[in-house]
């Protein structure tokens, strides 16, 4: 097996699950990433020269030093040193439904993982990251640092989080827009179970504020399959209601309801400039690594 | 729709278990926790409605089968067929008429009896069944098939006419009285006679199938005597040959009296003709036979019987000296002193009617109940009765007094109505001169009549007898009634100049002679076949002898009056016994002369005496496979068996399509998986 391949398999949540320690998932998930990750993209992001490495096929010519090519005929690549300047603010939900799981890992559980990996890459980059969890309101509440005690201390946050509540989205999302003032990147980790335009009115607010925004929507596999077959008393877990439905019955009138409300969100968020990335809890993590390191290199 | 196991139709409840198993199955449902409701809510608003109408269909669906299924193994038939299969009710009326015989021993009867056996094999054991002859016999109805099935393998077609109307409004009240399916069998030869003037009521034949079987044959060669009258006036005696076939034919007659007379006479297609012969006074049988081999052998033969006649006695009843003068004057000429008797009305209690060959009553006024019931019997045993109604014989009182309240009968053959008195007199302008009374005259009966003329008559409205002559303006002079075996002749008019110059004319004192003499010619009372023979009042028992020589005795019971019913053709000697006395009876048992007409009813007129039921009707030939027909297109299994296949077929069909719309829908996540902004 190739390294590789080895670190493509590290990055699958099933194999995640088996290890212990927010750090050493974040680790191996970050780590397994970067060696299997392309150069050119896992460089800083400051405009502070570094210096100079050979071409390689696949680099962004735009970094290609011209002056170099014309004394020396030959490609060299120009370097620069990492700027710290860049805070980024993982809103987590830890609302009921995001305890919800059909298989060996919860939304919640997917979401912590996502948060602790974006953590350890934005550290690893010098970035400062900041933490705000919350369901109807802000539970825990981290400012963005970029030292590697901060990142234990968000991890040591994320492995102790509380037992959330109802989701109330939109309002906690106006709330939390209100207090960052200075220009952030904002990765909303949720399910997003809420009124996709409340919702969307409430990251546009943060767009007033000039923040880039990553929607990372956890979802569970079942939740788009709903593939149940027989009669269940559905019971919701947020708010306890029940429902009586044979899942095949409920089934097409579930997914097509379900595909709306994607929608909805994908074409409200594409409409505001803000990136949504549909996260399903059986999806590597590198996916999610990789959209975070191709939106940090077009933005900042 | 019947079924032939309905017994299984107790399993119909177990229809129900697929919507028993559909709730259980609901109830099952355990609460399990989802994120959110949201999605599910709106699925059940849209989708969730079309879902609960295709389950509903397919626990329609369900219940379906499962209900035929019961069907099926119940055994469904029709209405139609269920008669011959689990009939509750059947009623059989066998036609033995005697035209049933023609043709012996391979005659319709065979067929009847035959086609009647084959229904009753084609019935099940619940079901009901009652046998009526048109003779009058009767089983009931009864569950016992195989009792049915002796009496109608024991059966003989009768000599009589039967009542056919009688026997199917008998059958008609039976299955009225019932509900469900009720079947009517006819089976009959289709004989015009008994046929032609049906007419059934149409109450509680609703929902009755009448099914006539036809046993008859084509073939119609037949001749009869329509009957022998005797005109001893002239010393003769009259044969009336009828020709029932469609051609002529000539036949030979002959009549036994003493010694043969034979005589030869072509008949025309369907006509009659009147043969005579010298009349001999000697008393014993006296017998008209046709030479001629037909289908009925029987109705060739015509027979009399004459008792001697010297000692004839009669006995004027009258109620005013006066008005019965001319009467018995004329009496008085032909007969000898010893054999006349008058008498007033008060003394008749103190005679003997029986003693008396002929009773004349004139002008007799009120009449007791227990004279009238006297007169009664004495008729019924062949008394003679001549009655002349005048002033003391009140229209109300002449209607009211013989009335036979009992029986419910009025002994004359017409009523009084009012005195119809005339400014001119009247003449007589129609007289019935082929009557034994006229027979004489001939055609010139009312040449003889012509001077003969009427100042006042009872006007009188005709019941149950023969005009046979009648006055200007259509007014009915002379009637003819009968009660058993005696004739009552009703005058309205006494022989009064004050009425009529009749008993002055010579005409009267022939007549009153021909009257005496064809009435007490001494020929025994004809009856037909199963006409009943009722013995006198306080008869304790009575022995009948039937023309074989076969005797019978039967016993009084319970006070009724003995009753007997000859069936035989041929001369009966009936003898009653009462108190120690024996009195004896000739009785001359002749057929029906329309009996012998073979003509056949069009089928196509039968289902008008049957207005309102089903009527079908099947050559008795064709009944077998007419019942097989019957099961066989009457039985719904098939037919369930078919749509029960369909059914679940088309349940296993939406069930799969269901699951296979279900495998369709595709998974939500593949198309999400990579979506990304």
């Amino acid at each position: 097996m190739s390294s590789g391949q080895q670190s493509s398999r590290l990055l699958d949540p099933k194999v995640l699950s088996k290890l212990s320690g927010l750090y050493l998932v974040a680790k191996t998930v970050v780590e397994g990433f970067i060696s299997g990750l392309h150069r050119s993209l896992y460089r800083g992001f400051s405009v502070e020269f570094a210096g100079h490495r050979e071409y390689v096929a696949g680099d962004d010519l735009r970094y290609l030093d011209w002056k170099v090519f014309g004394r020396t005929d030959r490609t060299y690549i120009r370097v620069f040193r990492e700027e710290t300047n860049v805070k980024t603010h993982l809103l987590l939900d830890i609302s009921r439904s995001m305890e919800y799981s059909s298989g060996p890992v919860s939304k919640k559980q997917y979401a912590i993982w996502l948060a602790a990996c974006l953590s350890y890459l934005m550290i690893s980059q010098k970035d400062a990251v900041g933490l705000v969890v919350f369901d109807t309101d802000i539970r825990r509440l981290v400012k963005p640092a970029s030292t590697t005690s901060h990142l234990h201390h968000l991890l040591s946050n994320l492995e102790h989080l509380p037992g959330g509540t109802t989701t109330s989205l939109s309002s906690v999302l106006h709330l939390i827009a209100s207090n960052i003032k200075r220009r952030s990147l904002i990765i909303l980790i949720s399910d997003l179970l809420d009124e996709p335009e409340e919702v969307i009115r409430g990251l546009v607010h943060f767009r007033h504020h000039h923040h880039e925004i990553i929607v990372f929507h956890i979802l569970d596999p079942a939740e788009l399959e709903f593939s149940f077959t027989g009669q269940f008393q559905f019971l919701d877990m947020e708010t306890g209601e029940r429902l009586d439905g044979d899942g095949l019955a409920l089934r097409a009138g579930y997914q097509k309801a379900m595909a709306n409300f994607l929608h909805r969100y994908q074409k409200q968020c594409a409409a505001n400039n803000i990136s949504y990335a549909r996260a399903i809890t059986r999806t590597p993590f590198d996916y999610f690594l990789y959209q975070y390191l191709s939106l940090r290199a077009r933005t900042f | 729709m019947n079924f032939l196991q309905p017994v299984f139709l107790w399993a119909l409840a177990g229809a129900g278990l697929p919507v028993l198993l559909h709730f259980l199955a609901r109830k099952k449902a355990k609460p399990f926790p989802f994120s959110t409701l949201r999605f599910l809510k709106i699925s059940q608003l849209t989708t969730g409605r079309l879902r609960k109408l295709e389950e509903f269909l397919i626990l329609l669906l369900r219940v379906l089968v499962m209900m035929l299924l019961v069907l099926v193994l119940a055994g469904p038939v029709s209405r139609r067929a269920i008669g011959f299969l689990q009939e509750q009710l059947v009623v059989l009326v066998l036609d033995d008429s005697y035209s049933l015989r023609a043709g012996e021993p391979a005659s319709p009867w065979q067929q009847t009896r035959q086609a009647a056996l084959t229904v009753l094999a084609s019935l099940r054991k619940p079901a009901r069944v009652a046998l009526i002859f048109t003779s009058g016999r009767t089983t009931g109805l009864t569950r016992n098939l195989e009792e049915v099935g002796q009496t109608i393998r024991d059966s003989q077609a009768t000599f009589s006419s039967g009542h056919l109307q009688t026997a199917l409004e008998q059958a008609q009240k039976i299955l009225a009285r019932r509900t469900g399916s009720r079947i009517l069998f006819v089976f009959s030869d289709l004989q015009r006679y008994a046929w032609k003037d049906l007419s059934l009521p149409e109450a509680g034949r609703e929902g009755i199938s009448v099914v006539v079987v036809d046993t008859g044959q084509k073939e119609t060669n037949n001749v009869g005597l329509k009957g022998l009258t005797l005109l001893p006036a002239q010393g003769l005696c009259q044969a009336e040959v009828v020709n029932w076939n469609q051609s002529p034919v000539t036949v030979e007659i002959q009549l036994q009296a003493g010694q043969v007379e034979k005589k030869s006479l072509t008949l025309p297609a369907r006509e009659s003709q009147t043969v005579q012969f010298k009349l001999s006074r000697s008393p014993g049988t006296l017998r008209v036979q046709l030479i001629r081999p037909d289908l009925l052998p029987e109705d060739n033969t015509y027979v009399l019987h004459l008792a001697p006649g010297e000692n004839n006695r009669f006995l004027l009843v009258t109620g005013k000296q006066e008005s019965s003068f001319y009467l018995e004057t004329a009496l008085a000429a032909f007969t000898a002193p010893a054999q006349l008797q008058v008498v007033s009305v008060d003394s008749l209690t103190r005679i003997s009617l029986s003693d008396y060959q002929m009773v004349f009553l004139c002008n007799t006024g009120r009449w007791q109940p227990e004279a009238v019931r006297s007169l009664a019997d004495y008729l019924r045993e062949g008394g003679q009765l001549i009655v002349f109604a005048g002033e003391k014989d009140l229209p109300e009182n002449f209607n009211s007094d013989w009335e036979l309240r009992e029986e419910k009968t009025f002994l004359m053959p017409a009523r009084l109505e009012e005195l119809v008195t005339f400014s001119r007199p009247a003449g007589v302008i129609w007289g019935e001169n082929r009557h034994p009374f006229f027979a004489p005259f001939g055609d010139r009966l009312l040449e003889y009549l012509k001077t003969v003329t009427f100042h006042q008559v009872f006007r009188s409205t005709v019941l149950d007898g023969n005009v046979l002559l009648k006055l200007d303006r259509g007014l009915p002079l002379l009637l003819e009634g009968h009660y058993g075996a005696g004739s009552i002749i009703l005058c309205p008019f006494l022989p009064d100049p004050a009425w009529t110059n009749l008993p002055r004319r010579p005409f009267f004192p022939v007549l009153v002679e021909i009257m005496m003499q064809t009435l007490t010619s001494g020929a025994s009372p004809v009856v037909f076949p199963g006409q009943a023979i009722q013995a006198p009042a306080g008869t304790e028992s009575l022995q009948a002898v039937s023309p074989d020589g076969l005797a019978e005795t039967v016993s009084a019971s319970g006070g009724a009056p003995i009753k007997f019913f000859p069936e035989k053709p041929g001369i009966w000697q009936f003898s009653f016994f009462r108190q120690g006395t024996t009195r004896t009876r000739t009785v001359a048992v002749n057929l029906d002369w329309r009996e012998g007409d073979l003509t056949r009813q069009e089928p196509a007129s039968l289902r008008e005496c049957f207005p309102g039921a089903r009527v079908k009707l099947i050559q008795a030939g064709n009944l077998e496979r007419y019942l097989t027909g019957e099961v066989t297109s009457g039985d719904l299994s098939p037919v369930m068996l078919a749509l029960l296949l369909i059914l679940f077929l088309l349940q296993v069909a939406a069930s799969n399509f269901l699951h296979q719309k279900k495998d369709r829908q595709e998974p939500l996540v593949s198309s999400f998986h990579g979506g990304s902004q």
